[in-house]
C-alpha cells in the first residue's frame, strides 16, 4: 500500500563489456536511466566524457520496425480469422527468440509490401478508368470516334454549354456561318454536349463566338474510337482488373499466417532498437561508459550481485531532495486492480502518498450501490470472470477487467440488499406469463419505499469517506512535524461538521447529543475563525479565519455530490421496471413470452451499459473531485525501467 | 370553466419531464459533429468516440424516467387514469420541472464539454478517460435534479 522506495545507482563500466553488461540490465529489467546530458554543462565533465550515441542505428532499425508494422496492418485488414477480444502477447522461451529468423521475415515482410503495392496499382488503374468513364457517360450517343479528327480544310469540336443558354438559338446562329454542322450530343440538368464540324477558316471566329456563351472545349485525351467503344473496353477492363483485386486480397488472407512471425521480428527489432537508444543517456570515455538510474531498494541485492559479476564500479545512493524519482505503485493482492484509478488521475508524487488501498473498498461499494441491481452484477461478474479465465491480460487492461469483476461482485451485493434482480423481473415475469404473485424481499429495504434512509446512508458514506481523506492531510502534516496544522486544517474541522451534525440530527439519537454537537461546532468554528488566518499579515488575520468559515459551503457541497449514490441507484431500478413494464404490456402467451424475452434483452442490455458506464465515472469522481482533493500530492512520473519492451511476445526469462 | 383539473396539471408535468430530451438531443448531435471530425482523421476510434457522444443523452433518459413515474402514479399506463384533485395535479407538475428544465441546458453544456473531450480525445488518445470525468462533471446537476424530481414524486400521495 505504498509508493515502492528508490535508490539511485551510478555505474562506471568497461567500454568493450558495454554490449553485454546493457543486455543484462535490460533482461533485469528494473533499471531506469537518467538522462545525464545536463551534466555535460559543466566545463570540466565536458573534457572528460562525450555522450554515447546510438542514435543512426536506432533509426536505420526504427526504419525496418516500420515496414514491418505497416505490412502487419496490411495483413490484419484481410485476416479472415476472427480477432480476439483482447489483444494478449505469446508467451515465449527466451531461447526461442533468440531463435526467431530475421531473414525469412524480412522475406515475407517484402512480399506483403510487394502485394500491398499492387492492390496500391491495381487501384489506381481502376480510379483512372472510372475518370474516363464518367467524362465519356455523356457522350454515349455520340458516333464520331473521339481523338481529334482534322482533315486539310475541316475540324471536329465536341464541348458543353451551360444549360441557361439556349441551345437552339445558338445551333442557329452557328448555322449562319455555312460551312458548319452542329448537333446537340445530350444535355443534363447542367449543361448541353454539343459537337460540330466546322471549316478550319472560319474555326476562330466560331470559337469567339462560343466562347461568350460560356462554351467550353472537352478533351478526350488518349482516348481512341467512340464513346461506346470507350464504354465497352472500360467495363471490360474494369472487371478485369476487379478480378486481379480479388485475387490479390485472396493471397493476402492466405498471407495471414505469415503474421505470427513478422510479429515475432517485430519485436525483436524494437529491443535492439530500444538498446541503440538508450545509448543517448550513456557517457563515455575512451575505455569506459558511466550511467545512472533508479533501482526499487528491494531489488538492489541482486542489482549489486549483477554489476559485481560484471566487473562495474559501481555506487548506491539514497534520493536526495530536489531528485525526481519516478513513481512505481505497490499493493497487495486485492488492490492491484485499483492502481488503474489511481493511475488515471495522476500517479502521486514520489514523497506523497498512495490512496489505492484505501479508497478501494470505497470504490467498490460506491460502484455497487449506483448500479445496484444484483442482476447486472453478476452478468459483469462473470463476464470479468470469464475473460480472466481465457485471456492472459496484462497492464492496465488486465486491472481495468478485474476491477470491473470486483465491482460486480459489490452490485450483486448491493442488488440483493434493494431487491433488484433485473428491476421487479421475477414479479413481472411471474405475473403476466405464470399469472402467480410473487415477491422478492430485498434483504435490507428497497430504495423506492424509503429514499430518505438511502439518502442519509448515502452521505454517511460520504462524510466517512472525507473524513479519512482529512485524516490522511492530517496523517502526512504529523509526519512532518506539523501537527499544529494537521489541528488547525482538520481536525476543527472534524469538531466543526461533526458537531453539526449531532446538532442537526442527533436528537433522533438521543436527547443529549444536539446538545454536545451545538459545542463541538461553536469550539470547531472558533478554532477555524482564529486559526485561518495564521499565515496571513495584518488584516489579513481576520480575513482568513472568515474566509475559512466560509469553507464550510464547499464541504457542505462536498458531502451533498454523495446524493449521487442514492439518484443513479434509483435511476437504474426505475429504468430497468420501464423496460420490465414494457415488456409485459403484451400480456401473457407465447406472444407475449416472446416479446418479454425481447425486450428483457435489449432493454436490460442498453440498462446495463448505460449504467455500468455512469456507475463507473461517477465512483471515479467521488474519488478524484471529493476524496483526493482532500490531500492527494500528484506530478510523480511513472517508473519506466530500461527492459525488453515487446508486443506481441512475452518473454519468459529462464532463471540461470 | 373546468377546463383544467389536476389529472391536466400532472401530464403537463410528465411533459416537460420529457422535455429534458431536448437538452439530449442538442447535446448528443453537438457531440455527433465532433465525433464526425474525430473519425474522419481516425476511422478507428469509433468505439471511443461513441462513448463519449453518448453521455449527454442520460438527461433524456431521466426525464423520461420521471415522465414514466408519473404516468405510472396516475394510472395512464395501466387503463383508468385516477382522479386527481388540483393539488395533486400540481404536485405532478412540480414533480417534472426540475429534471426537465435542468436537464436541457445541462444537456446543451454537457454537449459541449463532449466535443472538447472528443478534440482531447483526438490527439491523445490516452487521456480519453480524463474527458470523460470532465464530461460528467456536468451531469452531476442532471442527476441532483432527477433526485429532487423523484423525492417530490414519492411524497405525493394519490
Amino acid at each position: 500500500m505504498s509508493i515502492v522506495k528508490m535508490q539511485k545507482v551510478a555505474v562506471i563500466g568497461l567500454d568493450e563489456q558495454k554490449e553485454s553488461i546493457m543486455g543484462k540490465l535490460m533482461d533485469f529489467g528494473a533499471c531506469e536511466l537518467v538522462d545525464q546530458k545536463n551534466k555535460l554543462a559543466d566545463e570540466e565533465m565536458r573534457s572528460l566524457v562525450i555522450l554515447d550515441d546510438g542514435h543512426d542505428r536506432a533509426a536505420a532499425l526504427d526504419a525496418k520496425l516500420n515496414r514491418a508494422e505497416s505490412a502487419l496492418r496490411f495483413l490484419e485488414k484481410y485476416d479472415l480469422s476472427r480477432e480476439p477480444l483482447f489483444k494478449t502477447r505469446r508467451l515465449m522461451k527466451s531461447d526461442t527468440v533468440k531463435k526467431i529468423d530475421r531473414e525469412s521475415a524480412e522475406e515475407s515482410i517484402k512480399s506483403v509490401l510487394a502485394l500491398e503495392e499492387r492492390l496500391r496499382e491495381t487501384n489506381d488503374r481502376i480510379n483512372k478508368l472510372e475518370q474516363d468513364e464518367i467524362l465519356i457517360a455523356p457522350w454515349l450517343g455520340y458516333a464520331t470516334p473521339l481523338e481529334m479528327i482534322k482533315t486539310p480544310k475541316a475540324i471536329i469540336h465536341e464541348g458543353i454549354v451551360p444549360i441557361a443558354v439556349d441551345v437552339t438559338e445558338l445551333i442557329n446562329e452557328l448555322e449562319e456561318f455555312g460551312g458548319i454542322v452542329v448537333k446537340r450530343i445530350n444535355s443534363d440538368k447542367d449543361f448541353n454536349y454539343i459537337a460540330f464540324i466546322c471549316l478550319i477558316s472560319q474555326e476562330d471566329e466560331i470559337m469567339a463566338l462560343l466562347k461568350q456563351k460560356g462554351f467550353s472545349e472537352v478533351y478526350f485525351k488518349g482516348l481512341k474510337g467512340t464513346a461506346a467503344e470507350n464504354s465497352e473496353r472500360i467495363r471490360g477492363e474494369k472487371e478485369a482488373l476487379e478480378a486481379q483485386i480479388k485475387d490479390i486480397e485472396r493471397e493476402a488472407s492466405s498471407m495471414a499466417t505469415l503474421r505470427h512471425s513478422i510479429e515475432n521480428y517485430c519485436d525483436v527489432i524494437a529491443i535492439e532498437s530500444d538498446k541503440e537508444k538508450i545509448k543517448s543517456k550513456l557517457l563515455k570515455t575512451k575505455k569506459t561508459f558511466c550511467l545512472e538510474g533508479w533501482i526499487p531498494e528491494r531489488l538492489v541485492g541482486k542489482a549489486s550481485a549483477l554489476l559485481d559479476s560484471m566487473n562495474c564500479f559501481y555506487q548506491f545512493a539514497q534520493p536526495e531532495e530536489g531528485d525526481e524519482v519516478p513513481v512505481l505503485l505497490d499493493n497487495k493482492n486485492f488492490f492491484v486492480p485499483f492502481e488503474a484509478i489511481t493511475e488515471m488521475y495522476s500517479l502521486p508524487d514520489y514523497r506523497g502518498f498512495d490512496p489505492t488501498s484505501i479508497f478501494a473498498l470505497f470504490y467498490a461499494v460506491f460502484f455497487g450501490m449506483m448500479l445496484s441491481d444484483a442482476g447486472y452484477g453478476i452478468i459483469m461478474a462473470v463476464g470479468c470472470l470469464l475473460a480472466l479465465k481465457k485471456f492472459k491480460l496484462e497492464g492496465t487492461t488486465y486491472k481495468m477487467i478485474k476491477l470491473f469483476f470486483y465491482c460486480g461482485i459489490s452490485t450483486v451485493f448491493w442488488g440483493a440488499m434493494f431487491g433488484g434482480w433485473f428491476g421487479d423481473f421475477i414479479q413481472v415475469f411471474a405475473r403476466t406469463i405464470l399469472g402467480k404473485e410473487v415477491t422478492v424481499a430485498p434483504l435490507w429495504f428497497n430504495p423506492l419505499d424509503d429514499p430518505m434512509k438511502l439518502l442519509i446512508f448515502s452521505l454517511a458514506l460520504g462524510v466517512i469517506h472525507l473524513f479519512i481523506g482529512m485524516g490522511i492531510k492530517a496523517y502526512m502534516q504529523i509526519k512532518e512535524g506539523n501537527w499544529f496544522d494537521a489541528l488547525c486544517d482538520e481536525g476543527f474541522w472534524y469538531f466543526t461538521i461533526i458537531g453539526l451534525i449531532a446538532l442537526l440530527g442527533g436528537s433522533s439519537v438521543s436527547p443529549v447529543l444536539p446538545g454536545i454537537g451545538k459545542w463541538l461546532a461553536i469550539i470547531g468554528a472558533a478554532g477555524l475563525l482564529l486559526t485561518g488566518g495564521r499565515h496571513n499579515k495584518g488584516i489579513g488575520k481576520i480575513t482568513g479565519g472568515l474566509s475559512n468559515i466560509y469553507n464550510i459551503t464547499s464541504y457542505l457541497s462536498d458531502i451533498l455530490s454523495y446524493a449521487r449514490l442514492l439518484a443513479l441507484g434509483l435511476a437504474t431500478g426505475v429504468i430497468a421496471q420501464v423496460v420490465n413494464t414494457m415488456g409485459s404490456l403484451f400480456g401473457g402467451g407465447i406472444a407475449g413470452l416472446i416479446i418479454l424475452v425481447v425486450v428483457f434483452i435489449f432493454g436490460h442490455a442498453l440498462n446495463i451499459a448505460i449504467n455500468a458506464l455512469g456507475a463507473f465515472i461517477h465512483a471515479s469522481r467521488l474519488q478524484y473531485v471529493e476524496f483526493f482533493g482532500k490531500f492527494y500530492e500528484d506530478g510523480g512520473e511513472p517508473f519506466e525501467p530500461f527492459r525488453k519492451k515487446t508486443k506481441y511476445i512475452k518473454i519468459e526469462q529462464e532463471e540461470e | 370553466m373546468n377546463m383544467i383539473d389536476g389529472n391536466t396539471l400532472a401530464l403537463i408535468g410528465a411533459a416537460i419531464a420529457a422535455l429534458a430530451g431536448i437538452g439530449s438531443a442538442m447535446g448528443v448531435g453537438i457531440a455527433g459533429q465532433a465525433a464526425s471530425a474525430v473519425l474522419a482523421e481516425d476511422p478507428k476510434k469509433f468505439g471511443k468516440t461513441l462513448i463519449l457522444q453518448a453521455l449527454p443523452g442520460t438527461q433524456g433518459i431521466y426525464g423520461l424516467i420521471i415522465a414514466f413515474l408519473i404516468m405510472q402514479k396516475i394510472g395512464l399506463l395501466g387503463g383508468a387514469m385516477l382522479d386527481l384533485t388540483m393539488a395533486q395535479g400540481a404536485y405532478f407538475l412540480a414533480a417534472g420541472i426540475p429534471i426537465g428544465l435542468v436537464g436541457i441546458w445541462s444537456g446543451i453544456a454537457q454537449g459541449k464539454a463532449a466535443a472538447a473531450a472528443l478534440q482531447l480525445t483526438s490527439k491523445r488518445p490516452d487521456q480519453m478517460v480524463k474527458g470523460i470525468i470532465y464530461t460528467a462533471m456536468v451531469e452531476t446537476y442532471a442527476i441532483f435534479a432527477l433526485l429532487v424530481s423523484v423525492l417530490i414524486w414519492l411524497r405525493i400521495a394519490v
